[in-house]
């Protein structure tokens, strides 16, 4: 049965000594057979992490090395063989077209620039928005609570590609087309549903009593909030905050719609290397990088904040 | 006697009225927190959403939009919706079945690696993890591009390595001329960045369940299936309700997967609904119609999702 024996087991053992330790061999066997099935058990894991690894990476490396090596070898000799898994030859050409730029193109700097304001002021600004609406509904208990909370899910289902013309319509009324703080305003809006609905989880698994403590010493109620509540939060703050940078980060549609020409963040800078003859995917894949990695970088330095910040958020649900 | 009764009568009124001067109070500082978000909201997105409804009843073409004149055409938009020759069942239809494809997917291997990531020892954990956070931060935009890249019917690897198996996606074969392909790699790449979000979340719940739960089950003779349906899956129950209706909800939006890869095409064949109103609207310049099919659409979603976020919000209420 053990055709793997691992070190210590009774398979390599003499006929002879198998015969006059009968029951103890018998007992190492199964013991070694249970050890062989947890380590081919562990084995098969090991492969199945590899693979979701894999599965989960190696399109992002396939873009880092399509960005690195030169239009010829991207596209190949048009003899199909074996596609090059290594970025050699090596070259920067891609890269350098992007940080020179051409003329009448959008400065890289600039719509970086844009993109990271966007993103961070939208950020701090849902942040606050949303938790004191989630300290509303997870402490108190007010007339419409329910309207309120399925208003907030009703409101992630509206398809927001519909909402461009009134949304236009409505910032060209009041003057506001073409300025980042309209698309702040509107990135706030999109993210503070989903990150209301979170915080109020995290808020829930707060037991009262500490802010009741904090009451009873001689705190306000807000100042029990903002003193106590609000640093207890703070994984899930982090983890929302995430959730609301990456959607302003990633929106393409209505920086394109709202702002001017030459005005975009990355994503629409990005859309303006798909030309009309064919895809020049070198620089689409730089530029992809360019705007991919930085993200990537962020989420595996702040690793352990996120995940400690689901754990905690995940107790409630 | 009386004078007793009228006293306690008379504090009993006092309690009842310091109790509605209470839930009013609460009312108030509750609303006086709501309001930045209600405010935000009912501007940017209440506002412009009671338009989009009075556009849906509107001949709204380009000439209207720029003449900035209104048409009323009752509902003449929704009628077009079922007119004979109408693309939308065939589209409604095949969002459906890619939305199940969606969120079946993700929400199997989500399970099944985070059950991985459990049993995992830390290092290999937190290499996957890193795996993971990197396709979780890739935009969708970028992600898209690259996906249709591996598929690129010159040079793309992933069409190298289907024709080794024999499945020939080159010259006229391109998944670019075809919209069930298309739809096919859009799942995919949909499923790719949604697993992250929904591994990590499941395995933060995974963490969270005592350990004794398991250990009683294991004693009673329980094995992995049974484990799981006993233990893991009511224990994780209200995780898995709110993931599974946020994937519904976002997987039925999908729309930036469908736009950068063929711009709905060929011929409006990898057309989702979401896409679909967007199409309408910017390519076909017919705005009222397009706003009809988010309505329709809208409507849609929540009769499927009512339900589960009914629960969710009592979920909410009795925690």
């Amino acid at each position: 049965m053990t055709t793997y024996a691992g070190p210590g087991t009774a398979s390599g053992a003499t006929s002879a000594s198998r015969r006059s330790a009968k029951a103890p061999a018998r007992a190492a066997r199964r013991r070694s057979s249970a050890r062989a099935g947890r380590r081919s058990t562990r084995i098969l894991l090991n492969l199945a992490a590899i693979a979701a690894f894999i599965f989960a990476t190696f399109p992002v490396y396939w873009m880092v090395k399509t960005s690195l090596v030169p239009t010829t070898s991207i596209l190949g000799d048009g003899s199909s063989g074996a596609p090059q898994v290594l970025p050699f030859p090596l070259t920067f050409e891609h890269y350098a077209r992007q940080f020179q730029g051409s003329a009448g193109q959008q400065p890289l700097s600039d719509a970086l620039y844009r993109s990271l304001f966007v993103a961070l002021a939208s950020v701090l600004l849902s942040m606050v928005v949303a938790f004191l609406a989630a300290i509303a509904i997870a402490r108190f208990r007010f007339t419409g609570r329910a309207v309120y909370l399925i208003a907030l899910m009703g409101i992630q289902m509206i398809p927001l590609e519909a909402m461009v013309i009134p949304i236009y319509t409505t910032l060209r009324d009041a003057d506001a087309l073409d300025s980042l703080w309209s698309l702040v305003a509107l990135y706030l809006v999109f993210v503070i549903p989903f990150t209301i609905w979170t915080l109020r989880s995290f808020i829930a698994g707060i037991p009262v009593d500490l802010e009741e403590a904090a009451m009873i010493d001689g705190c306000t109620r807000f100042q029990a909030f903002w003193k106590v509540l609000f640093p207890l939060i703070a994984p899930g703050l982090v983890a929302t905050s995430i959730y609301a940078f990456i959607q302003a980060w990633n929106e393409y549609i209505f920086c394109l719609t709202i702002m001017n020409t030459g005005h975009g963040t990355l994503p629409v800078w990005l859309g303006q290397f798909t030309g009309k003859e064919g895809t020049d995917w070198g620089a689409v894949m730089a530029g992809s990088t360019l705007f991919t990695i930085p993200v990537v970088i962020l989420f595996i330095l702040i690793q352990k904040k996120i995940t400690t910040g689901m754990a905690a958020g995940a107790v409630k649900g | 006697m009386s004078a007793g009764t009228v006293t306690t009568s008379r504090s009993s009124r006092r309690a009842l009225a310091r109790q509605v001067g209470q839930v009013r109070k609460q009312n108030k500082a509750a609303y006086l927190l709501l309001a930045p978000s209600i405010i935000a909201m009912v501007v940017l997105l209440g506002y412009p959403l009671y338009r989009l409804v009075d556009i849906s009843f509107q001949e709204y073409t380009l000439r209207e939009l720029f003449a900035r004149t209104t048409v009323y055409n009752g509902i003449d938009d929704y009628r077009k919706l079922f007119a004979n020759g109408s693309t939308f069942p065939t589209i409604a239809l095949r969002t459906v079945i890619v939305v199940v494809a969606m969120v079946i997917g993700t929400m199997v291997i989500g399970t099944l690696v985070a059950l991985m990531l459990e049993r995992l020892k830390p290092f290999m954990r937190s290499v996957v993890s890193i795996g993971l956070l990197t396709s979780w931060a890739t935009p969708s935009v970028s992600a898209t591009q690259i996906w249709k890249w591996m598929f690129d019917s010159e040079a793309g690897i992933l069409t190298w390595v289907l024709s080794l198996v024999g499945v020939d996606l080159k010259g006229d074969h391109s998944i670019l001329l075809s919209g069930p392909a298309i739809l096919a790699v859009v799942v995919v790449v949909v499923i790719w960045g949604a697993i992250p979000f929904v591994t990590l979340t499941l395995y933060a719940g995974l963490t969270q369940v005592p350990k004794e739960l398991y250990e009683a089950a294991e004693l009673d003779g329980a094995g992995f299936w049974l484990k799981f349906r006993g233990v893991t899956l009511p224990m994780l129950r209200p995780i898995f309700l709110l993931l599974t209706t946020m994937s519904v909800i976002w997987d039925f939006r999908t729309f930036n997967q469908v736009w950068v890869f063929n711009h709905g095409g060929p011929n409006q064949s990898s057309l989702l609904l979401g896409s679909y109103s967007y199409y309408a609207s910017f390519v076909e310049h017919d705005f009222g119609y397009g706003a009809a099919i988010a309505i329709v659409m809208v409507l849609g979603m929540f009769a499927i999702t009512f339900y589960y976020i009914r629960q969710m919000v009592r979920g909410g209420e009795a925690s």
